[in-house]
């Protein structure tokens, strides 16, 4: 019975999906579809609850704990957020709707599954899950070419970066013959030797690929330019959200990843991720690359977290994500939303969002709030996830990550302003690309309006997240 | 000393590497238009070697995981179903029920249609 209290989230987002399947096979409706799959993942969200009450909980493949339990509110969320988006979105699309529905939750259970994982098999399974259905997400509007593109490009790395990942694992049980995170420990010992740390190095390039840290980040702003909004969406929140959980627990709790080799390439790789994000996003005229280098440069930040690895990292990890990911699904909402009238391709130019304040004066306020908040500015929440990061980096004495960060805000500031100052820019003959006129009122409106809220709120009154995340128990194996 | 060995991997796979983009290309030119051309039993090639057709395989492809995957993870099942009895068959009947629902998807979506 525990057994199924443990792993009831999952079991009701998979049998969501296939209600759904079954649904598209007897008949094709958008507005039940989407109904089914939001009412599926509100279940799931709710079973969460009844999941804490058994917490600590593991078996051979999952460990069910708090940080498990928190990723799966931060995956359910954004897979909602992504439902209601892909409603508005999809509703002037031509051609199979509901699939993408289906897609998306496959995905959500793979991210489920990929944050409670304790043992190789687990996460590689995960993560196959959480990505194959996006190779299709990204590839939604396959008629267009932008679109084809992405899925493909990262269907093709994506690949690539699999198999670094498996060849990690394979020295990893080669040098100790177990493949849960336990028997890793326990097999590797202290630092773990050469082909331990071999597969460990391995391990995070495939992990490092997903979260398009720098040398691995170039598929990002293409993939993030010409996959459909939801799509996009979800690659930018639930997908990383669940790779970031796993990486932690992988720092936390393998020695060969506590070796000095190794963090010293995580200092590497993150210094490299905030400044080189930072640098290319500047000359950026369309809204999603700019949004892609600049994630590229959030996980820079957030790696400083995993680079510390001791006391306060798991904390600040857990609020950096919450606020990155509240910050994140407004700005891309916004940019669905008003991609949503669009027939070909998505309105992500900068030129289509000249002056929308003039237009839609309270959607230009949320995507506003949204990018106050990813340049950190006090009273949003991106501020309280980059001081948690700057202190924890002061603690332990990281000067050259701190001092990247710093000058990488700075940058950061400008193109984010760049971008705020179009938005109040008058000019006569403007375009007519906008979200439709009720958007408000609508699911996808609703949405977006409420993380908004969520922005100022938690960057005013952060202690509940604070609260949460110095409570998460991680199982150590 | 599995230091060393994992550094001479390294080597030799960029040597390999560098190796294959030093190698000479081609040693002869390509012959022209009438040697080229690919031998068809003396007619003309009336497409290209990369003309573009409808992959009907794909849906196969799919199909046949549908049908067929299953049989796979059925041999190892028989020899757990000694041990473990019902419980075992109540597993491989959820699998296989949830396969099943694929293969209703791919029926209404028109697969099994000879077009």
């Amino acid at each position: 019975m525990t057994y199924l209290i443990a792993l009831l989230p999952l079991i009701l987002v998979c049998a969501t999906a296939v209600a759904v399947m079954l649904g598209i096979a007897w008949q094709r409706h958008h507005a039940s579809t989407v109904l089914t799959a939001v009412v599926g993942l509100n279940l799931a969200l709710l079973s969460l609850v009844a999941v804490h009450q058994v917490a600590p909980f593991e078996t051979l493949l999952v460990a069910v704990d708090g940080l498990a339990i928190f990723g799966a509110v931060l995956v359910l969320v954004s897979t909602l957020a992504c439902a209601t988006l892909a409603h508005a979105y999809l509703e002037h699309y031509r051609g199979p709707r509901e699939e993408f529905y289906l897609l998306l939750l496959c995905a959500a259970a793979g991210g489920l599954v990929l944050v409670s994982s304790r043992h190789m098999a687990t996460l590689f399974f995960g993560l196959e899950l959480l990505s194959m259905p996006l190779y299709g997400m990204l590839a939604y509007a396959f008629h267009e070419r932008r679109s084809l593109e992405a899925g493909i490009k990262y269907l093709v790395l994506s690949a690539a970066a699999t198999a670094f990942l498996l060849f990690g694992m394979a020295l990893a049980y080669a040098q100790t013959g177990r493949l849960d995170l336990a028997g890793l420990t326990a097999g590797l010992g202290e630092g773990g030797g050469a082909w331990g740390l071999a597969g460990a190095g391995l391990i995070l390039v495939g992990l490092g690929f997903k979260l398009s840290l720098v040398p691995f980040h170039l598929w990002t702003p293409d993939v993030y330019e010409g996959g459909p909004g939801p799509a996009a969406t979800f690659l930018a929140s639930a997908s990383k959200v669940a790779v970031v959980i796993v990486l932690l627990r992988l720092v936390i709790e393998s020695p060969a990843f506590a070796h000095v080799g190794v963090h010293q390439i995580l200092a590497v790789l993150a210094f490299a991720s905030m400044l080189i994000g930072n640098l290319l996003a500047l000359t950026q005229a369309n809204l999603k690359r700019l949004l892609g280098y600049s994630s590229i440069a959030h996980f820079g930040y957030l790696l400083v977290a995993l680079v510390v690895a001791e006391g306060l990292a798991v904390e600040t990890a857990a609020v950096y994500l919450v606020m990155y990911v509240v910050t994140t699904l407004g700005a891309f909402g916004v940019v669905t939303l008003v991609s949503s009238r669009d027939i070909s391709g998505d309105a992500a130019a900068l030129h289509h969002y000249r002056g929308l304040f003039w237009r839609r004066p309270y959607l230009t306020a949320v995507l506003t709030v949204a990018l106050l908040s990813l340049a950190g500015i006090p009273f949003t929440a991106g501020f309280i996830g980059k001081f948690y990061i700057v202190a924890l980096g002061v603690e332990a004495g990281r000067w050259w990550l701190v001092g990247g960060l710093i000058v990488g805000s700075a940058i950061g500031l400008y193109y984010y302003l760049r971008v705020m100052v179009t938005l109040y820019l008058v000019e006569p003959g403007m375009q007519r690309h906008d979200a439709p006129h009720d958007w408000g009122t609508r699911a996808g409106g609703v949405v977006v309006l409420g993380l908004a809220a969520l922005v100022v709120l938690l960057g005013v009154y952060p202690t509940p997240i604070i609260e949460w995340a110095a409570a998460l128990g991680v199982a150590h194996g | 000393m599995s230091l060393l060995a994992l550094i001479l991997v390294l080597i030799l796979s960029l040597g390999a590497g560098l190796l294959l983009q030093a190698l000479p290309r081609r040693e002869h030119a390509l012959p022209t238009y009438p040697q080229r051309a690919p031998f068809l039993g003396g007619g003309e090639p009336d497409t290209h070697a990369w003309s573009r057709y409808h992959v009907r395989y794909y849906p196969m492809a799919l199909l046949l995981i549908a049908f067929e995957m299953e049989m796979m993870f059925m041999y190892p099942w028989a020899v757990v179903f000694v041990e473990k009895g019902a419980m075992a068959v109540m597993e491989m009947g959820m699998f296989l029920a949830i396969l099943s629902v694929g293969i209703v998807y791919a029926w209404r979506e028109g697969v099994f249609r000879w077009q």
